[in-house]
């Protein structure tokens, strides 16, 4: 029998796996949840291991199916086990911007990734924007020594959709 | 008498003169012996040879020469410590009997269960059949068929990403390509930490199911099975996968995208599935 509820209209949608990483407590898990299920907690659970989730977005017309995994957080990024970003497209790199020690190793932390997957997307992440004053903004962002994406808040939602837009349109072109 | 003691000196002397020429051949070697036995070096390179002999001779005959003796000491030790033994043991032998009880009970459970709901399906006939000609009672062959395994669902997976090719089950099942990133990332994880030269996470048991896998080079297979699995089992699994891989992946898949999703779906659940 044929499928019937096949729906010849829908775009052929295509998978990409995407990893967000960066240093222990920096918002990750709260990102991926804001994202996944509009949800955010003041608690702090520390990621073990790995949770994959998945998220269809729209990125120009097309569905793209992004494979998220979460990874538990590492001061420095060579302590992530390699086999975790073999075949990512994407990484989303989160450091938090109340706490200096989460983006002092960003420039060799980036260096890194750069290597392990070659050719593949990475966007850099500031969190927790909501918890820095309007009028201090432009100071926190001077003192982190690499170039930022975009400033999130995965407490209020600020920019979490539009920084997975961003990585979609740069993972579908 | 008085003793002249100038003579007797004289003598003395004489004596030793004497014994000097004599022994003068015999002290050199006593000197010779005990400087050797002084220095531990030269001592240790006449010696050792003797010692590796006997060490030699020992390991050849031990069996013979203490075979007795040892084994009385070990059984009288084993005796006097047996509550201690049953002790360590008796945990981890426990926990493996009442495992291995409870999983019987549960499969016997699940398949009594199965034959119920199955007792008007064409099988069922077929056994009564089978027990009227042959004299074979119902009940062993439904016992036969009881435990077999059953594949549930099947997944292929693109080996690092853990990304979807391809799936097929017994079952809906919503979140595939989630079970399929978890257990890539679960994979990932045990083979990064045992890491022992090459060797691959082939096996998960998770309740009553054990989820069996298949490396290849760009990606791999997993099945997850209800029911028991004999090594003959295995094989059959190993060489259908075997077979699968070499009729429907030949070429290599870079993007995944619905199309392929849908196609390599449609080969699993034909070689799999609904076989
Ligand atoms: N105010 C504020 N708090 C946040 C934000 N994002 C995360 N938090 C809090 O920061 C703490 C850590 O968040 P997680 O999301 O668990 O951090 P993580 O990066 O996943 O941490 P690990 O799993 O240990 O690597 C939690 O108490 C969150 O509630 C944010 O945008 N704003
Ligand atoms: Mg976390």
């Amino acid at each position: 029998m044929l499928k019937t509820e096949y729906n010849l209209s829908q775009g052929n949608m295509i998978s990409k796996k995407v990893i967000l990483t960066g240093s222990f407590g920096v918002g990750k898990t709260s990102l991926f949840n804001q994202f996944i299920y509009n949800k955010f907690s003041d608690k702090y659970l520390t990621t073990i291991g790995v949770k994959v989730n998945k998220k269809v977005i729209n990125v120009g017309g097309n569905d793209l199916s992004l494979l998220l995994w979460d990874i538990a957080g590492e001061v420095s990024q060579d302590k992530v086990p390699t086999s975790y970003f073999l075949g990512a497209s994407g990484i989303i790199y989160v450091f938090d911007l109340t706490r200096p020690a989460t983006y002092k190793n960003i420039e060799k932390d980036i260096q890194y990734l750069n290597s392990i997957i070659s050719g593949g997307v990475i966007k850099v992440v500031g969190n927790k924007i909501d918890l820095i004053d309007s009028g201090n903004k432009d100071e926190v962002i001077s003192k982190v020594p690499y170039n930022v994406d975009i400033l999130t808040s995965a407490k209020t939602g600020e920019n979490v959709e539009d920084m997975f837009q961003l990585l979609g349109k740069e993972l579908v072109s | 008498m008085t003793i002249d003691e100038n003579k007797l000196s004289e003598e003395d002397l004489h004596l030793l003169k004497i014994k000097e020429i004599l022994l003068k051949e015999d002290r050199a070697e006593l000197s010779n012996l005990r400087n050797r036995l002084e220095d531990e070096e030269a001592f240790n390179k006449r010696i050792t040879p003797y010692i590796e002999q006997h060490i030699d001779h020992l390991k050849m005959n031990f069996p013979d020469q203490y075979n007795e003796m040892v084994s009385k000491i070990f059984e009288e030790k084993l005796m006097s410590s047996r509550q201690d033994i049953i002790d360590l043991l008796a945990p981890s032998i426990g926990i493996m009997i009442k495992k291995f009880i409870s999983l019987q009970f549960e499969s016997l459970k699940e398949g009594i269960d199965n034959q119920v709901k199955n007792t008007f399906s064409a099988k069922s006939w077929s056994n009564k059949f089978k027990s009227i000609f042959y004299g074979v009672k119902e009940s062993d062959l439904i016992l036969q068929e009881m435990d077999k395994y059953q594949i549930q669902e099947v997944y292929l997976i693109q080996r690092h990403s853990g990304l979807l090719f391809g799936s097929a089950s017994k079952s809906v099942n919503l979140d595939k390509d989630v079970i399929a990133g978890m257990l890539t990332a679960i994979k990932s994880f045990a083979e990064d930490a045992f890491q022992q030269g090459e060797q691959d996470l082939d096996m998960i048991e998770y309740g009553t199911y054990k989820i069996v896998m298949q490396n290849f080079k760009t990606y791999y297979i997993a099945l997850a099975l209800t029911g028991s699995l004999s090594a003959s089992d295995k094989n059959q699994i190993s060489n259908s996968v075997l077979s699968f891989a070499d009729r429907y992946l030949g070429k290599s898949i870079t993007d995944i995208d619905e199309n392929i999703l849908k196609e390599y779906s449609n080969y699993l659940d034909k070689h799999f599935i609904n076989t």
